[in-house]
Order: structure tokens, then sequence, then C-alpha cells
């Protein structure tokens, strides 16, 4: 499987389960000039700035730990100007990683939150 | 004889069709403090880089010289991305597993998404790109060459800083590589809070 699809069968395995755990979704692959997020939702009173990781097979290092200085820095970029030019905006925000361990065949084996990953 | 790398697999790779083709290199493997630090680089193709003759393996080359070439490489359009894992996590996943991981992050760093990559030694099958593995890769490949450049000069700055912040082993100037003056010092100082316990002459130490 190509790394695009897998990529976004990973986003959309994330949303689902982010839903299932009571999650509300705003919006997905939101793109600004500063950076990218996968998924924006709302845990409660809580905005979350969701980064999807998908992994073939065990992982070497946690999904947060992979995750480079300049991605991390694209995505507080993007979450400020998600911030900035929205209103009504809820009185939290954090960033949450979703990983996702899928198998040969594209099936998801695993599927793993981090709350507050760069907390 | 040094024969300088080349940029014959970039070439014969555009001209199957792929587009951005990253060099993958990482430095401070052997290093008995720090992280390890790894880099990808995906040259511009359209050729035009006079200094790319200049280019070898990092450690071929002398401080100085690394420093200019890493200008070059960081104002001629290439895309660069850089990894490192620090010296508690090596201790916990093994040099092996730490190496992969930087070198995995440093490709992920890079935007766009290359479409090959040319690794340095290693293959990384967790990294769904297509991909060659090359032994002494650093010595045969531009963008390998220049990727260990990027992580060499990346490590040395910060091994600098360290040093700053752990006077006595002379960090800024081996680096962390066990020479006799570093495990000289380890043996009069005990070890600082970023030396690999996990490592050698380190654990003897502990």
């Amino acid at each position: 499987m190509k790394r695009k699809e897998l990529g976004d069968l990973g986003e959309k395995s994330a949303a689902d389960y982010l839903r299932k755990r009571g999650y509300r979704i705003h919006e997905r692959n939101y793109r600004c000039r500063a950076g990218e997020i996968d998924i924006v939702a709302q845990d409660r009173d809580c905005l979350v700035f969701v980064e999807v990781r998908t992994r073939t097979g065990p992982a070497f290092g946690t999904p947060e730990e992979s995750i480079g200085a300049v991605k991390k820095g694209r995505l507080a970029s993007a979450a400020l100007t998600y911030l900035q030019t929205h209103r009504k905006l809820p009185p939290h925000w954090r960033f949450d990683v979703v990983a996702i361990e899928v198998g040969p065949g594209g099936e998801t084996e695993r599927i793993e939150l981090i709350r507050d990953a760069f907390g | 004889m040094i024969v300088s790398p080349t940029y014959d697999r970039e070439r014969e790779l555009l001209s199957q069709g792929y587009r951005l083709i990253a060099g993958v290199d990482e430095v401070g493997r052997g290093c008995i403090a720090g992280p390890v630090v790894a880099a990808a680089v995906v040259l511009p193709s359209d050729g035009g880089l006079p200094w790319l003759g200049r280019v070898r393996d990092s450690k071929q080359l002398s401080p100085r010289q690394r420093e200019a070439l890493l200008g070059e490489i960081r104002t001629c359009g290439a895309v660069v991305g850089v990894g490192s894992v620090p010296h508690n996590r090596i201790d916990e996943m093994g040099i092996v597993a730490a190496t992969r991981l930087a070198m995995a992050i440093a490709v992920e760093e890079l935007a766009p998404t290359p479409d090959f990559l040319l690794i340095d030694a290693l293959r990384l099958p967790e990294v769904r790109i297509p991909q060659q593995g090359l032994v002494r890769g650093d010595q045969l490949c531009c963008s390998i060459a220049c990727a260990s450049i990027v992580a060499k000069v990346t490590r040395d700055r910060y091994m600098q800083e360290l040093d700053a912040v752990y006077p006595g082993y002379g960090l800024a100037v081996h680096k962390g590589y066990p020479t006799a003056l570093h495990v000289a010092s380890l043996e009069r100082l005990g070890a600082s809070p970023v030396h690999r316990r996990s490592f050698a002459p380190v654990r003897r130490l502990l």
C-alpha cells in the first residue's frame, strides 16, 4: 500500500476512533500557510489538535517522538492560526496523537491515543 | 585513493521517473555521549550546483569545509530534514533502533515527501517509500554525502552546547566519541547526565 493511501486510511480510522471516544470532529486536514493539522476535534471543553501517525508493523520509538522539530513547529503554528481565526472557542486546547499500526494487508491492528502528547 | 561521490544514482532514478530523491545518513552512532543525529537531503535536480564536486563524506572534510558546504546545501533550494534521538532513549531502545528512528524522523521532516530514499548502510522498511541501502553510501552518493554533512554539523554544534553545560569531558573536542581523553575524563569525573549508560565504556564505571 502506498504511503499516501496508508496515511489517508489511518486518518479515517483515527476519526472513527475519536468519535467512539466521545470526541466531536470539527475539521479534517486543516491547512493554513503556517502548517497543517490532521484533525481538529473537541473533547468536552477542550479543543484538541490531533496528529495521526500511521505505521506498518510495530514501531520503533513512541509515536510522539517520531515527530521532528520542524513538523512540531508547523503543528504549533497551525494551531495558533486556527485559534486566531475562529470564534466561540472552548476554554482549553491541547495536542493529542493517534498512533495507528496497520498490518501488511492494510488492516488496522492497533490504535493508540496519546492525550496531551506535547504537554 | 579517495573517490568523490557522484550524482549518478540520482540521475538514474530521475530518468526512471522519480522526482524527489533523498539521501539519508546518520552521525554519532559510536559515541558514548549525546544523541544520534540523522539527516535527509533532497538536492535540487535541475543541476547547476558547482559546489557539488567538493562534497565528500563528512568524515573526510575539515570542520571549515563542512560548514561551508552546509551553507551551500541550505541555500541551494535543497529540502532538508533532521532527526535526533537522545542518549537516554538510546539506552532504552538500543543504538540500532535509535539510529533507524532518527533516520525515519529526518525523512518524515522532508516537505514535500520524497519518492525515493538512498540510505547509507541501512534500509528502513518501516518507511513506506521506495528505497535503496548503500554500503559506504556516504562515499558513493552525493545526496547521502550531503546528508552526512548536515547531520555532522548539526550534531557537532549540539555537542558544543552540551560541553558548556557539562564541562570537563572535552565534549566540544571529541563530540562524545570515546577518545583517550574522553575515557580518561570519564574515569576522573564519572558519567554525566548525557552519557550513554548502556555503552560499555560508561557502564564499566557505574
